[in-house]
This record gives structure tokens, C-alpha cells and sequence, in this order.
């Protein structure tokens, strides 16, 4: 067999065509880029990376506290120092992506193709947020009895109460620890790529007129 | 400094209900972007490479994308 016979039979195979998608798709170079445009000098562009440097310390808070078992850190007090930790971590997470939202969406950050990074980020933003609030009624005090009893009100009231029961502390610390954080975790993992694959998205044009040219032209209003 | 196990304080005005500590967060999630916007980035004193440019060694431009309507 020749060497061309030899990779014609390769390329016939599910995981050479994988590779050469992948390869094709994220090249090393966009994979892990030593350049980037000019734009990326501005703050407005760091609260991404800031996000996922928040979410790395949630996860690493979160395992610790998760090996060590839930009321772990009522009895502790480097218990009560990871949990800290973990609730403060938890706290910068929601602020820099919420801010992260902000620039992204006053700069129609779907533009170009990007639609499947926009989705991938509403995706983790509401992950979180179920994480965040399973977490809340995972904290077997006072706190999480409250909200937990007043979340089984409102949720009751959709019908979701027979599959999430925020009085079910297996069930929640279950979504808590295993479920939406592997969720979020991936789904954050996806976003990156897909930035990859795309290109961070550009400024809008600093003149008004340019700016209606962008939407004209986004919505396929062209001239 | 800040007692947090204490009772919380609330603002209500009709129907808008807030915690202090969740409007002070929200104000300075607003103050943050603002300034992120308005303060120059301190990297812009590095040479920069032009978006949407394939610049050679010797500075010549090889390709210039930028006029095209590819990323909008």
C-alpha cells in the first residue's frame, strides 16, 4: 500500500474526519493566539477573563467544601473560611459577568456570525443562577430554610415542584454540586471556543451614522 | 465595618423593594462599567497590530480586510 492509498483509507475514518474538522475549525494558532487586534486594548474587554478567573475560584472552593461534606463549615473554621471563600468568589463571578453582559450587548457582540457565543453565554448566565440559588438552599441554616420554603411557593406554582423541590436538600445539593456546575463549567468551556472560532467581536464605529450602517446591514436592510 | 448578620435594611417606595447591600452592588457594577468605558487602557502604550491587517516584517500591508462586511 502507498503512502497516499495509506491516508486516503485514514481520512475514510470518523475520527480523521473529527480531527481534520477540528483542525480545520480551531487551528493552534487561534487555539492559542499570541496576537490580538488593537481593540482589545480597553478595560471594557477584561471582564470575560476576570469572570473565569472568579468562576476558577468558585470551583476550587466548591470541591474543597463539596469533599469535605455540607455542614462541614458550621463546625470549622477553615470551614467557614472556604465557604467565605466560596460565597465571595460567587459574588465577583455575578458581578464581572454581569458587567461582562453589559459591554457585550451594547456592542451587539452577536454580530459576525457570533450568534452561537451569545448563547452559549445566556446559557451559562442562567446555569449560574440556578446554581447560584441551589446553593442558597444547600447551606442547612436559617437563611436557606427561608428562602427554600418561599422558593417551593413560586416554583410550585409553574409545576416544576413534582421534578425540583427546593425543600429536597439531596435533590438540591445534588443540582449544586454535581449537576449545574458541570453544566456551567462546559457550557463556559463552549463559549471560549466559539470565541476562538470567531474572533473577539469588535467596537461598534464611533460616528452615529456608521453605527446605523451596522444595523442596517446586520438586519439585511442593505443599501 | 458592616454588620452582615444582621437584619437587612430595605428601601421601599411603592412597589421597588431592595436590600441596601443589593443597590450598592448593582450602583458599583454601574460605576465599574463606566469607567471601564471612559479610562484608557495602560497596554495602549504597546505597539499595536491593526484589526483585520497581515502586515509583513518590513511593514508592508499583505492583506487588509477591514473594508469588508464580513464581521458585521
Amino acid at each position: 500500500m502507498t503512502r497516499s492509498e495509506k491516508d486516503d483509507n485514514l481520512s475514510d475514518q470518523w475520527t480523521a474526519k473529527v480531527r481534520t474538522l477540528v483542525v480545520e475549525k480551531l487551528p493552534p494558532e487561534k487555539l492559542l493566539p499570541d496576537t490580538q487586534p488593537a481593540y482589545l486594548t480597553s478595560w471594557a474587554y477584561t471582564f470575560g477573563i476576570l469572570t473565569i478567573s472568579a468562576l476558577s475560584v468558585v470551583i476550587i472552593s466548591g470541591t474543597v467544601l463539596a469533599l469535605s461534606g455540607p455542614s462541614w463549615w458550621h463546625v470549622s473554621s477553615i470551614g467557614r473560611f472556604v465557604n467565605s471563600l466560596h460565597l465571595w468568589s460567587v459574588e465577583l463571578f455575578f458581578f464581572f459577568m454581569v458587567i461582562h453582559l453589559w459591554t457585550k450587548f451594547f456592542m451587539a457582540a452577536w454580530r459576525g456570525g457570533r450568534t452561537l457565543t451569545w448563547m452559549t453565554g445566556v446559557i451559562a448566565f442562567l446555569a449560574s443562577i440556578g446554581a447560584a440559588f441551589t446553593g442558597y438552599v444547600s447551606q442547612l441554616n436559617f437563611d436557606s430554610q427561608w428562602i427554600s420554603t418561599q422558593a417551593k411557593d413560586g416554583l410550585n406554582s409553574t409545576g416544576v415542584g413534582a421534578y425540583f423541590n427546593p425543600l429536597n436538600f439531596g435533590q438540591m445539593l445534588a443540582f449544586h454540586i454535581a449537576i449545574l456546575p458541570a453544566t456551567v463549567v462546559i457550557i463556559v468551556v463552549l463559549h471560549i471556543l466559539m470565541v476562538r472560532v470567531k474572533g473577539i467581536v469588535p467596537p461598534l464605529p464611533k460616528k452615529r451614522n456608521e453605527i446605523l450602517d451596522v444595523a442596517n446591514e446586520y438586519s439585511g436592510d442593505k443599501k | 465595618m458592616v454588620n452582615l448578620n444582621g437584619n437587612s435594611k430595605v428601601l421601599h417606595y411603592g412597589w421597588f423593594l431592595i436590600t441596601y447591600s443589593n443597590l450598592m452592588v448593582i450602583v458599583l457594577m454601574f460605576l465599574v462599567f463606566i469607567i471601564a468605558i471612559a479610562l484608557p487602557s495602560p497596554t495602549r502604550k504597546h505597539k499595536i497590530i491593526e484589526p483585520n491587517k497581515e502586515v509583513a516584517k518590513d511593514g508592508q500591508v499583505i492583506s487588509d480586510t477591514s473594508a469588508g462586511g464580513d464581521d458585521l
